[in-house]
């Protein structure tokens, strides 16, 4: 079942989004989404219907992003201040490693899910994150890439990559803490 | 040993990127079974994975 150039365009819209959740830079997240579309167009016989057009076209992306990804990091890998890091986690627990502040119940934080101003919120405290956390993060809960993957991409340790994904997921939730769900009867 | 909040987090956190070796099952557990804290969070960052996941197949504007 060949898909047509008319399918695939379609799909252009949500492509280019989620390259852009990877890549800092339009024109780069640009070109991999047409790059994406033509391997898809050229090698049209193979999508098998197996899986929906929106995910196999995706999959495709997703190398691309990889490869690019990859490319960036040789050439000039994103340095986040190290030490201010470690202190953004430090600075969530006392000395004795317990919380500093008790963690709020987060009453049905699902219903967010359907709210407009909740994905604001969501996206302000993603582009928080320090570029090389975030993009860590981002390979691995949005592309859902396995850590060695992602390790190999970046040519870092294991132990460094599951240290900063903890510090991307607890500054991310002390984020929604703060300016989301402290306020959230407000804003409901 | 109970670890700290701050190791357990780190183990919870962990835990959705690769399996735990038993001991660190344990010690995870072990702190969860005491920690009201801990429990919050953790059911924070299972959260925190099913959002990501829904913002990204957010229909584009």
């Amino acid at each position: 079942m060949p898909a047509t150039a008319a399918d695939i365009e379609i799909h252009r819209p949500y492509l280019l989004r989620y390259a852009r959740l990877h890549l800092a830079n339009p024109a780069q997240a640009e070109d991999v989404v047409q790059e994406t579309l033509l391997a898809a167009l050229e090698g049209g016989e193979r999508y098998s219907g197996r899986s929906t057009l929106r995910t196999w076209l995706t999959g495709i992306l997703k190398h691309k992003i990889i490869d690019q990804i990859r490319r960036a990091s040789r050439e000039q890998p994103l340095v986040d201040d190290e030490r201010s890091e470690a202190e953004a986690v430090d600075a969530l627990f006392a000395a004795d490693g317990h919380w500093r502040e008790f963690p709020q119940d987060w009453d049905n934080p699902e219903t967010a899910l359907d709210n407009g101003r909740f994905w604001k919120a969501f996206e302000l405290c993603l582009q928080r994150l320090p570029a090389r956390t975030a993009q860590v993060f981002r390979m691995r809960e949005v592309m859902e890439l396995p850590t060695e993957d992602i390790c190999k991409a970046l040519d870092i340790s294991a132990t460094n990559c599951w240290v900063m994904l903890h510090r991307a997921r607890l500054v991310l939730r002390e984020c929604l803490q703060l300016t989301w769900f402290d306020d959230a009867p407000k804003t409901k | 040993m109970i670890p700290s909040c701050k190791k357990a987090s780190l183990l919870q956190s962990m835990q959705q990127d690769r399996a735990l070796g038993p001991l660190e099952r344990l010690s995870l557990a072990t702190h969860l079974a005491i920690c009201v804290r801990c429990r919050r969070v953790g059911r924070q960052l299972e959260f925190l994975r099913l959002a990501v996941r829904r913002f990204r197949d957010l229909d584009p504007p």
